[in-house]
């Protein structure tokens, strides 16, 4: 009896074994996506596919999708440029600069339809009209009457845009906007063909078969929650000039997950996180990259503490942003004292907008004695509001102990909340100084300093200041480019440097592996994440 | 027996109806908007989407609205994924949860039943000190460690089986071993006890008088006996695995739906939560009241309703 039992579970151990080796998958190592011919690209994203649908779209795998899949009036190129895509060369604006004339080139959806002006008269209308409900609807402000006819109190054939023609397209703007060319890169400007979306009705675009294309790429395949293939559209006027043949998109939420994916030859990109780095960074495949995102610390300034600027001032200067960027983060972010992330903003001789801006610099005993100016010597509690994620974690515990180690008589209590907990915490004004994130929307420094205005919904911090008010009204008024970032720089050094309202302290970067023959496949700042359109493989 | 059922069907409807409920009235506590790009919009915005998906109403007539949609089988759609039906959402990725629920307690109930007889029988030896070990071992490392190894290990450097994704069944193998490790430890430690405690009773002695060989009692007699406790833990074991575990999910990319509950709440998605909320209540309900039918079945002694 005794051999017996040892038997069955030798033989049950056995068994498993064989299976697994049965079931040996063989993958091979070295990758080499082309090594069958076809130049087909694997990556992985953290989500599904949420929406296909311009006006819905809210999240990155959904702009992802579609600046890959459908082509607005202008494209970025790969320095983050925007270069005429369906418009045809230049448009024609008139002088006071509000009134865009676009002249369309000849390209067809993927269904063999002309791509016409009405087509983009069909979608930004659809995608200001209440009805709708797009979160998005806000981007297209800028357009005539877009917000009054967000907020119903227009009829959505007010939207200052109109086919002249079936080639020419004319775009009326509330105001000057130099931004607005970019702008219609974004995804929710891109063209929908109003015979087929009407015809679809309500299962317009939730489908690959329900939609239709005049991008780069199609969506060919959808396998629900675990992925979806991109196929080159050979019906794309520049086709010529796209290398790849598919896209192979996987689902995939867990980073180390990626990582082993990566390392077994399944995907050829794979984002690291931190505490990743460590383990590739000397490896040949690792690279960085930046984003738009800036982190920052916002300061109530109905705050009975941080009401006075010196307080605000003593608290920037007390902290060195490099524990955070080389050891918290360690994964291409950047320090910065501006709030217009580096790299997104030109002036047009090409020189960035961040260039020799320096707003506060670290001075552990400026910062004491601006802060005994401040305190009058007392004992301060601070509550530093922060949210749950890793990395908010981690940079608020490295706030309070350079905060408690460089100010006199100060104790930071960190309030980690849930996300949308904090958001509402902040809405109330029910908070001292908080971690927050920030990524533009639009390239223009209008972006992300124009929250701060008195007025403005966004302003969360309660900075009211009429001088800042005034200038980013002037900014925003000017069209010649480089008065324009000269008037918001203006306006920027009075926020940041004269009245400290927020303390910006890096710009997130990314760290991530690709096979190296992989080529230009860049991360983009603003808009979508990626372009597979100027992607190859050797 | 058929009035039991139906009254235990009846207080299974009256639970369900009081989840839904309390979920709904809970989920109002909730702060922020279900809108993915909250920080972005203003009040008015805000107002205007909220009018739009009708969640200015006040709360009793959300709560009505809700519970006559309920009754007519409409869970509503999905904030984040564009409006999508939450009926589709998890029908969708029920397969997988399943499935992957399925094999995994197959797997270790079996396993579990083994090391767990054996141990018995080979009461204080090695056999049982090992199996002891490992059933210790399964219940106290929490089963994403072993899937952590085990997909590096055996996919990553020995290649054996697939590393992520749910396309073969061979890419099910490292979830179920993961996932059933749990089961087969809490089973094994269940029926070694069990067979130890049956042992000694005079129906076992009785048998062995009467002559009949170790494997006929061990068989006949005591493992029958023992699955009784295994039998309970196995119900909400069921329900628990068959619904998803949000990290085995994650980690193997398996679209299941673990992870379309817990996301749903970290989002906001309220059409989602109260979907998630309500399947898993149902199916819990639904198992346990089998779970109880199953003991009469196991175990004569038992009389269920206690009229007959």
């Amino acid at each position: 009896m005794k051999k017996k039992s040892i038997l069955l579970m030798m033989t049950l151990i056995l068994a498993l074994g064989s299976v697994l080796a049965a079931c040996s998958t063989g993958g091979d190592s070295d990758g080499g996506s082309s090594s069958n011919g076809e130049k087909v690209l694997r990556l992985t994203d953290t989500s599904d596919i949420t929406t296909a649908d311009p006006a819905l779209a809210t999240d990155a795998v959904a702009f992802n999708l579609i600046a890959n899949t459908m082509e607005g009036l202008y494209r970025l190129d790969q320095d983050g440029n925007a270069i005429p895509a369906i418009a045809e060369g230049e448009p024609e604006v008139s002088e006071d600069g509000t009134v865009y004339t676009f002249t369309l080139r000849d390209a067809e959806w993927s269904n063999g339809e002309p791509v016409t002006a009405n087509d983009f008269v069909y979608a930004w209308q659809r995608a200001v009209n209440p009805e709708t409900g797009s979160q998005y609807a806000y981007i297209m402000n800028t357009v005539k009457n877009a917000e009054a006819i967000n907020t119903g109190e227009l009829p959505k054939e007010d939207l200052g845009v109109k086919a002249i023609d079936e080639k020419t397209l004319e775009v009326t703007l509330e105001r000057p906007d130099p931004s607005f060319i970019s702008l219609t890169s974004f995804g929710t400007f891109t063209p929908i063909n109003e015979a087929f979306a009407t015809e679809k009705g309500a299962d317009f675009s939730t489908t690959p078969e329900n939609h239709i294309y005049n991008g780069p790429f199609t969506w060919s395949e959808w396998d629900r929650e675990q992925g979806y293939v991109l196929t080159k559209n050979d019906a794309y006027w520049d086709a010529e000039n796209v290398a790849l043949e598919k896209v192979d998109v996987r689902v995939v939420k867990d980073t180390s997950t990626v990582v082993n994916l990566y390392e077994a030859g399944e995907v050829d990109y794979a984002g690291l996180s931190s505490e990743q780095v460590a383990a590739f960074q000397e490896n040949d495949d690792y690279n960085t990259g930046l984003r738009s995102t800036v982190g920052y610390f916002k300061f109530n300034h109905e705050d009975e503490v941080f009401a006075d600027v010196n307080a605000r001032k003593a608290v920037a200067r007390a902290v060195d942003p490099a524990g955070i960027i080389d050891q918290l983060l360690n994964n291409g972010s950047i320090a910065t004292t501006s709030f217009i992330p580096k790299e997104f903003i030109k002036y047009e001789d090409g020189t960035d907008y961040t260039e020799g801006v320096s707003h506060f610099e670290t001075n552990a005993d400026e910062a004491a004695s601006l802060w005994e100016e401040a305190t009058g010597g007392e004992a301060v509690t601070i509550e530093l509001l922060s949210f749950d994620s890793e990395v908010a974690k981690q940079i608020s515990e490295y706030m309070e102990g350079q905060i408690e180690s460089n100010l006199p008589n100060v104790t930071v209590n960190i309030s980690q909340q849930p996300f949308n907990n904090k958001l509402e915490l902040e809405a109330n004004g029910d908070y001292q100084m908080s971690f927050a994130l920030w990524g533009p929307d639009y390239q223009d420094p209008l972006t992300n300093l124009g929250i701060f205005t008195s007025d403005n919904g966004q302003n969360d911090i309660n900075y009211k200041s009429a001088a800042y008010d005034k200038l980013i009204d002037e900014a925003s008024a000017e069209t010649a480019i480089d008065a324009r970032y000269d008037k918001f720089k203006e306006a920027e050094t009075l926020l940041i440097e004269q009245d400290q309202a927020i303390m910006p302290i890096y710009q997130a970067g990314v760290a991530y592996l690709i096979r190296p023959n992989v080529e230009n496949f860049n991360r983009q700042l603003f808009g979508a994440d990626y372009q597979y359109k100027y992607v190859d493989i050797n | 027996m058929g009035r039991y059922i139906l009254q235990r069907l009846t207080y299974g409807l009256i639970t369900f109806f009081l989840i839904a409920t309390f979920t709904f009235f809970l989920m109002d506590l909730l702060p922020g908007s279900p809108y993915q790009n909250q920080e972005k919009l203003t009040d008015t915005q805000i107002q205007l989407l909220n009018d739009r998906y009708g969640l200015n109403d006040p709360l009793p007539v959300r709560y009505a609205t809700y519970l006559g949609n309920l009754v007519q089988g409409d869970l509503g759609v999905s904030f984040r994924t564009a409006n999508r039906p939450v009926t589709e959402l998890i029908m969708e990725r029920i397969g997988p949860s399943a499935q992957l629920g399925i094999q995994a307690l197959v797997l270790g109930t079996f396993v579990g039943l083994l090391l767990g007889i054996v141990a018995a029988i080979r009461h204080n030896t090695y056999i049982d000190y090992g199996s002891m070990f490992v059933s210790v071992i399964g219940i106290s490392v929490p089963s994403f460690v072993f899937a952590a190894l085990l997909q590096y290990y055996v996919g990553v450097k020995l290649q054996w089986l697939p590393v992520a994704f749910w396309d073969s069944p061979a890419h099910t193998i490292l979830p179920t071993i993961s996932l059933s490790l749990g089961v087969t430890a809490s089973i094994a430690r269940f029926v070694r006890t069990e067979m130890l405690e049956v042992t000694g009773q005079d129906y076992v002695t009785l048998a062995k008088a009467k002559g009949l060989t170790g494997n006929a009692i061990v068989w006949k007699h005591m493992v029958r006996n023992a699955m009784i406790p295994a039998i309970t833990i196995l119900g909400p074991m069921t329900a628990g695995l068959l619904t998803g575990t949000f990290v085995i999910e994650k980690i193997f990319a398996v679209p299941g739906l673990g992870e379309l509950f817990v996301t749903s709440i970290t989002l906001n998605d309220y059409s989602v939560i109260m979907g998630t909320t309500l399947f898993f209540s149902g199916l819990f309900i639904i198992i346990i009241l089998l779970v109880d039918l199953l003991y009469g079945v196991v175990d004569p002694r038992i009389r269920l309703g206690g009229d007959n």
